[in-house]
């Protein structure tokens, strides 16, 4: 079973990612913040990461880069969520290694198909 | 005076020359009179030889014809006339009156016994002589005496003296006058000229002509005059210079002031690129002072490689197209003030299409580009707080679709869906309200409050948010406060964005505190909660937009980050201020200070 963090600082965006994600056959674990993430890769191991990039105490362009830095043996997918345009964050996304940029607002459906793609293979669609 | 001196010589000179000439004449006369004499002395012994002895010699002396000599004055140089015998005794004499007759013997033979000879004594005398005969025989000598005609023998003669003297005396002092008057200017113009030479002033000593009849010196008078002339006219002309320089150089200085007042450093180049003028503010935003620029070209006092390199495009433009250039300098663009400078060519009316320097701008967009930045960061903070709730709707509805037959989920849905409006709904709000205030178009729409009342209401309608929290409520008015003038809603929202925050943000089982008390200056509204505080550097920046502590966004949902700002505005748009006090794990006092004006107390005055 492929395990995924979810990272994000809203509560509502956790609780329904888990939902949906854990029916359609993925481990869930979710951190609140960039910290409980990082603690969380260092205990465990994760398949794909899905984090936001404004969060409070710590961003998403800091923990990826922390990630690659201080675990470099962590091999993560990564998708980051942001809520402004793609323009502002490609360039840094471009520098960290399998990690894609998504923009709000997020399409869960969608969100599982570039993890099925990205985790599995596996390409097109496969709604629960 | 030397001029003087050699005057008198030449009149010494000139009285000289006439004496020689003179002395010259007279002397041509006394010859051509002594040989007159000669001539005639011959004839005169020659006539008395030829007078038989025996008349010659009379009986009675008395009878001698010689008398007649003298006694008729026929000759006005008749000295005397002897008859001597042939041993030089004399026979007959006759003297002119007071003369005695020299009697140096004649040593005579017969052969000369005609001749002259001249002899010295009381006065020169020549003598002539002759035989006298009586029957072919030679019996005694005729010895006449005639006076010399001698120049200064003839002193009596003194008309002719005169006559030579008096031209010479005349002529001389003829000479001396002209001389004088032709000198006597002269020097007077060299003494004038002198002093001009020596640096007096001109006009003083050219007031006056040098009197003088002399060509030279009319001229010169002539040319005094043209140069008095000249010299009022450049007297003349170098005020009119004066006056049209200060008009000059008042027009340049009040360009320069303009050049001077502007916001910006301003260079003005000439065709080469020297700097030709730079104001003060020039220090200010490249680091280099005007006196240090001007007269330089760039490279000289240039040290920012990218300015130098645009300053320089404007070297060497003589004759070259006008044409406006700008840019924007990136060196040190992180930090330091950002330059943008902007070139425009200077032309003049006449020869539009010929550049005759530049006039550069170099202007700190520093504040322009934090402003920009600023307003960048703010549309980026609007996009993520409008689209985090977009995000949760988006979610929810599509899971609803998904997943509608749970009722479990629809319900959790639907509450998440209704916060997440309400949340959008309150941002909206808040971002509206704040640009109103901010662009000034909100108005103070002042009424009177009950404030104990007003206060209660508000906490009371506020404290609905806190159901299900553990938290008591207080309210805390000072009596003595009664009314005041406030724009009710504004300030209702005010307390209520204070008393939401001191509810979301608290402990269970601690409490909200509403208070108002009053001093001799202001009126302060304060609310109280038990929460988590606030760290100073926090304090600084929880007024900014959209600016949320870490911990109120790990603790609360659906905050914007707008609440405090709008707080502020309204705070000051009454004339007040938003004061905060906090210790960490404490809890927060949020005061909102209004100073107690007229307007305040007494209400807007009609007007």
């Amino acid at each position: 079973m492929k395990s995924i963090l979810v990272v994000d600082d809203e509560p509502h965006v956790n609780r329904v990612m888990k939902l949906r994600l854990e029916e359609v056959g993925y481990r869930v674990e979710i951190a609140s913040n960039g910290e409980e993430a990082l603690e969380k890769l260092r205990e465990e191991s994760f398949d794909a990461m899905i984090t936001d990039v404004l969060m409070p105490r710590m961003t998403g362009r800091e923990l990826c880069q922390r990630i690659r830095k201080e675990l470099p043996d962590v091999d993560l997918l990564i998708f980051v969520i942001t809520s402004s345009s793609e323009i502002e964050h490609r360039d840094w996304v471009k520098e960290v290694p399998r990690a894609e940029l998504i923009e709000k607002p997020v399409s869960p459906k969608r969100l599982i198909a570039y993890l099925r793609r990205g985790l599995e293979g596996e390409s097109g669609e496969q709604g629960a | 005076m030397r001029d003087e001196g050699v005057g008198l010589w030449m009149i010494a000179s000139a009285v000289a020359v006439v004496l020689v000439t003179a002395l010259l004449l007279l002397d041509f006369e006394q010859r051509a009179r002594s040989e007159q004499t000669r001539t005639s002395g011959i004839r005169l012994v020659r006539l008395i030889s030829r007078i038989p002895h025996e008349k010659l010699v009379p009986e009675k002396p008395q009878r001698s014809p010689l008398l007649v000599l003298r006694d008729s004055r026929v000759r006005a140089d008749f000295a005397y006339a002897v008859v001597v015998d042939l041993d030089g005794n004399p026979l007959v004499e006759v003297v002119a009156p007071g003369f005695t007759v020299p009697s140096p013997p004649l040593g005579l033979d017969p052969a000369s016994s005609f001749g002259d000879r001249e002899l010295e004594g009381e006065r020169p005398v020549r003598e002539f002589f002759a035989p006298v005969l009586s029957s072919s025989t030679v019996t005694a000598h005729v010895r006449v005496g005639l006076f010399q005609p001698g120049f200064w023998g003839r002193l009596g003669e003194t008309p002719v003296l005169l006559r030579a003297v008096l031209p010479v005396g005349l002529l001389g002092l003829l000479f001396y006058f002209f001389l004088r008057r032709e000198l006597l200017p002269l020097s007077l113009a060299a003494t004038k000229l002198e002093e001009i030479a020596r640096g007096g002033e001109m006009e003083s000593i050219l007031r006056e002509p040098i009197w003088a009849s002399g060509a030279l010196l009319k001229a010169l008078n002539r040319f005094i005059e043209r140069a008095r002339l000249g010299l009022d006219e450049a007297h003349a002309g170098h005020s009119e210079a004066l006056a049209s320089s200060k008009v000059l150089s008042y027009q340049v200085r009040r360009i320069e002031s303009v050049l001077e007042a502007l916001p910006d450093a301003a260079i003005v180049l000439d065709e080469s690129g020297t700097v030709t003028f730079a104001n003060a503010k020039l220090e200010g935003t490249v680091g280099v002072t005007p006196d240090e620029a001007i007269g330089q070209r760039p490279r000289d006092w240039c040290e920012d490689p990218e300015l130098l390199a645009f300053l320089s495009r404007f070297e060497g433009i003589s004759g070259t197209r006008a044409r406006a250039a700008s840019t924007r300098l990136t060196s040190d663009a992180s930090e330091g003030p950002q330059l943008e400078v902007a070139a425009y060519p200077l032309v003049l009316p006449e020869t539009e299409a010929e550049v005759r320097g530049t006039f550069v701008v170099i202007r700190d967009v520093t504040a322009e580009s934090l402003l920009r930045k600023g307003q960048a960061e703010f549309v980026s903070h609007v996009a993520h707080e409008l689209k985090a709730p977009l995000n949760v709707l988006g979610m929810y509805s599509e899971e609803l679709l998904a997943k509608g037959d749970s009722e479990e989920f629809r319900v959790d849905a639907c509450n998440v869906i209704h916060d997440e409006v309400d949340r959008l709904s309150a941002l909206i709000s808040a971002l509206l309200s704040i640009s109103q205030i901010e662009v000034g178009a909100v108005s103070l729409d002042r009424q009177r409050v009950r404030l104990p009342e007003f206060l209660r209401d508000t906490l009371e309608s506020v404290s609905r948010v806190g159901i299900g929290r553990d938290l008591t409520f207080e309210l805390e008015v000072s009596e003595e406060i009664s009314s005041v003038y406030v724009d009710k809603q504004l300030i209702r929202v005010a307390i209520s964005n204070l008393l939401i925050n001191a509810i979301k943000y608290n402990r269970e089982g601690g409490s909200v505190t509403l208070a108002a008390e009053t001093s001799e200056n202001s009126l302060t509204i304060s609310v109280l909660d038990t929460g988590a505080g606030i760290s100073p550097a926090d304090q600084n920046r929880i007024f900014e937009k959209f600016f949320r502590t870490a911990t109120a966004r790990e603790q609360v949902q659906g905050g914007h980050g707008l609440g405090l700002t709008l707080v502020k505005q309204v705070a000051e748009l009454h004339g007040g201020e938003i004061r905060v006090e906090s210790a960490l794990g404490e809890g927060s006092a949020f005061s909102i200070v209004l100073p107690k004006t007229p307007v305040l107390m007494n209400g807007p005055t009609l007007s």
